[in-house]
């Protein structure tokens, strides 16, 4: 086999700087052990609302485009919301044995982020999806990471931005291309990042993850009868790997990634099915206290900055398009609205960074048929809002984590969970 | 659901392949992503067991595999079977005392560990090599030359005796020959954990690579442009995987899924994995946990 740029292990073939093994104390073979398995009932934590997933192979979920005869595997694809919520869903009504039906889909999901273990299964950090408003650029040591904010248009310049949208204008002036960095980010960056920090590019790298190329497979079906493959039958499947780039086992052991998900009843430990293939995950309960709080004075902040923006953790579906529905009155050729989660919040939309839309489909096994195709809103999409009145810290901490979708099957789902942060609007 | 495990014993090379050549080598075995180790890909045991079950028993076929054509959505419902992926446990190595050497390293030890402590079964600690020159055996091996080194393939390891390396082998003999003294004692005394990354250089290295070329008839020589590398799992290689079992999803036939894993063939079962059958490769053992007890 081919093995380019592949090291050899180096190996001492000096015998006299060997270390002496230990001598050989001659024992007798044992006799036949019996393979005889005293089944216990495997070791699981109790069970916690909060739950932690290890898929044991790589992840197939398709984007629901149809198949046709030039479509390939889909590209890997990050779980949506509604997968980790009827995942998890089934997985209570089995440990529960409930019956499947329409009433399960009531049972509320907040899914999915990423989490980050040791090799004791101990999560040592939380992930969140790259903002919309960081674009990188430049390659190698030059490589920077580079904030877009609200501005204003040169004099005599204009766009046709909708709804009285400012621009977003880099930070500093570039020369340059835009480049490539990890799509997703430690959290403490994320958190740094929305306190107006700058942050490093290589630091970002080190801590963040970027998906790597996916696992794709061919598969062929066997006909029963003739032994051989049957006419038309060849596919391949394509899959995301959670698990670190190992080639050769050269690395020690390098954290793993697993799903994060919060349920709104606790659920057991055991194995699940995730996505395509009915590929098996390991469901692990994890503390409550793994899933994200907001820092101290956070809400404080905001009720000074006068201004807030809200990122997407999780991709986002909202009737209006790019923009939550309930941003519907008009002020000023501004639009304005109260999020129905945090009564009493009054916003005004400043600006909007949002990635191109992403199609999502699937097959409702309840009505039995295909589901209509919906746009997403990409995780990551964030949005400037200023305070119109002087709003109490308690009546904003209802935002966080809090979904911001119109409809309320999606916000069960967890589609449109958003993270608040302070922003001062600038005028 | 929970986990349970099975292990895979080649009695023949294997091939699982990927469709895609690679480098010099025109048909690969199913490596992971990640490690580059090699796999039995759960499609494949999946697809062989439907037939070794359909054929003794279809109703039992259709609860754990679901129905083989959907005519329309409302005969459809998913198998109670799920198959993992089977992952290398231990490879044998071609070694200058003792023929050959079953290899792994702590990074497939800490899998296998963490996931026999999944299916409820006791575990031990896993032993290191002191440095990436030194290997651990069992205090029997017979794969030791002056007592001390042990010469797999082209490289030479210091070898430290250890106890705790024999227990391990104990376990792993267990589970592949259950009832079977002689093929516990030979993987026992044949038995080493090497450092990680010399395990990962093996797996590419020192698994089989075979030469074939295909005869003309008329002319009896060789068919132009008929030459290939394939590569195989050795023979008496070992594997592992979980599979699960949920209840029976078939409308109308409430079955409980230890019922189900009760139904299973009685371990261990021979099958034929992977392609080249009719050249003999791809004969397995497949050893559920559940028939073991």
């Amino acid at each position: 086999m081919s093995k380019k740029g592949k090291k050899q292990p180096k190996i001492n073939y000096n015998k006299q700087q060997r270390l002496q093994g230990q001598s050989s104390t001659a024992r007798a073979i044992p006799a036949a052990q019996s393979a005889r398995v005293q089944r216990e009932a495997p070791k699981s934590a109790a069970s916690s609302p909060i739950v932690s997933l290890e898929p044991l192979a790589p992840l197939i979920v398709r984007s629901g485009r149809p198949f046709d005869d030039q479509a390939g595997a889909d590209a890997p694809r990050f779980p949506p919301p509604s997968t980790l919520a009827g995942c998890l869903r089934t997985a209570w009504a089995r440990a529960k044995d409930q019956a499947f039906g329409p009433d399960l889909a009531k049972l509320a999901v907040a899914s999915p982020f990423l989490a980050q273990v040791d090799d004791t299964g101990n999560i040592v950090r939380l992930l969140a999806p790259k903002p919309a408003d960081a674009q990188y650029f430049g390659h190698g040591a030059e490589a920077k990471c580079l904030r877009l904010e609200p501005s204003r248009f040169e004099d005599g310049c204009n766009a046709d931005l909708p709804d009285g949208l400012r621009p977003l204008r880099l930070s500093e002036t570039i020369q340059g291309k835009a480049s490539k960095g990890p799509a997703w980010w430690d959290w403490k960056d994320l958190i740094a990042f929305r306190r107006g920090q700058p942050l490093s590019h290589p630091r970002l790298t080190e801590r963040g993850w970027l998906p790597p190329s996916g696992d794709r497979r061919t598969h062929v079906a066997i006909d029963a009868v003739t032994q051989a493959a049957e006419s038309g039958r060849l596919f391949q499947t394509e899959g995301l790997d959670l698990e670190p780039d190992n080639p050769w086992l050269e690395k020690s052991e390098a954290p793993c990634l697993r799903l994060l998900a919060r349920c709104a009843e606790p659920l057991p430990g055991g194995l699940v099915h995730l996505g395509g293939e009915r590929r098996l995950t390991r469901l692990h309960p994890e503390p409550e206290t793994v899933w994200p709080t907001p820092p101290a004075t956070w809400f404080q902040d905001i009720q000074k900055a006068g201004g807030l923006t809200l990122t997407l953790l999780t991709p986002g579906v909202f009737q209006a398009g790019y923009r939550p529905g309930w941003l519907n009155v008009w002020v000023d050729d501004r639009l304005t609205g109260e999020p129905p989660i945090a009564p009493g919040v009054r916003l005004q939309l400043i600006a909007a960074a949002v990635e191109r839309w992403q199609p999502h489909s699937g097959w409702d096994l309840a009505a039995q048929q295909p589901r209509p195709t919906r746009k997403l809103v990409g995780a990551g999409a964030t949005y400037w809002f200023r305070l119109l009145e002087p709003t109490a810290p308690e009546a904003l901490a209802a935002l966080w984590l809090a979904s911001l979708c119109d409809l309320e099957q999606d916000r069960r789902d967890g589609y449109g969970l958003a993270l608040p942060a302070p922003w001062k609007p600038t005028d | 659901m929970h986990a349970r495990l099975f292990h895979l014993h080649t009695l023949s090379a294997l091939h699982c392949g990927t469709g895609r050549s690679v480098g010099v080598v025109d048909l690969p075995i199913a490596r992971a992503r990640a490690t580059q180790l090699p796999i039995v890909p759960g499609s494949s045991l999946r697809g062989v067991l439907r037939q070794e079950i359909g054929a003794r028993d279809a109703d039992l076929e259709r609860t754990l595999f679901g129905p083989r054509t959907i005519k329309d959505n409302a005969n459809s419902f998913a198998g109670a079977l799920a198959v993992g992926d089977a992952h290398l446990l231990a490879m044998p190595v071609r070694a200058l005392a003792g023929i050959l050497c079953y290899v792994t390293a702590p990074f497939i030890l800490r899998r296998y560990a963490r996931d026999l402590a999944d299916v409820g079964l006791t575990t031990l600690e896993i032993p290191s090599p002191a440095n990436r020159e030194h290997a651990l055996v069992p205090t029997d091996s017979v794969n030791l030359l002056d007592n001390n080194t042990l010469v797999l393939e082209d490289l030479d390891l210091g070898a430290q005796r250890n106890a705790l390396t024999l227990e391990w082998a104990r376990i792993i003999a267990a589970r592949v020959h259950p009832h079977e003294t002689s093929g516990q004692t030979d993987f026992i005394q044949r038995f080493a954990i090497l450092p990680d990354d010399i395990l990962g250089y093996l797996s590419e290295t020192a698994t089989e690579l075979r030469t074939r070329i295909s005869i003309d008839q008329d002319t009896g020589t060789v068919k132009k442009g008929a030459l290939w590398f394939e590569e195989h799992l050795p023979a008496e290689s070992v594997l592992w995987g979980l599979y699960a079992l949920s209840d029976s999803n078939e409308p109308g036939k409430p079955k409980r899924a230890d019922a189900l894993a009760q139904a299973l063939p009685a371990s261990p079962t021979l099958l034929q994995l992977g392609g080249q059958a009719g050249v003999g490769r791809g004969l397995v053992r497949l050893l559920t946990q559940e028939v073991a007890a």
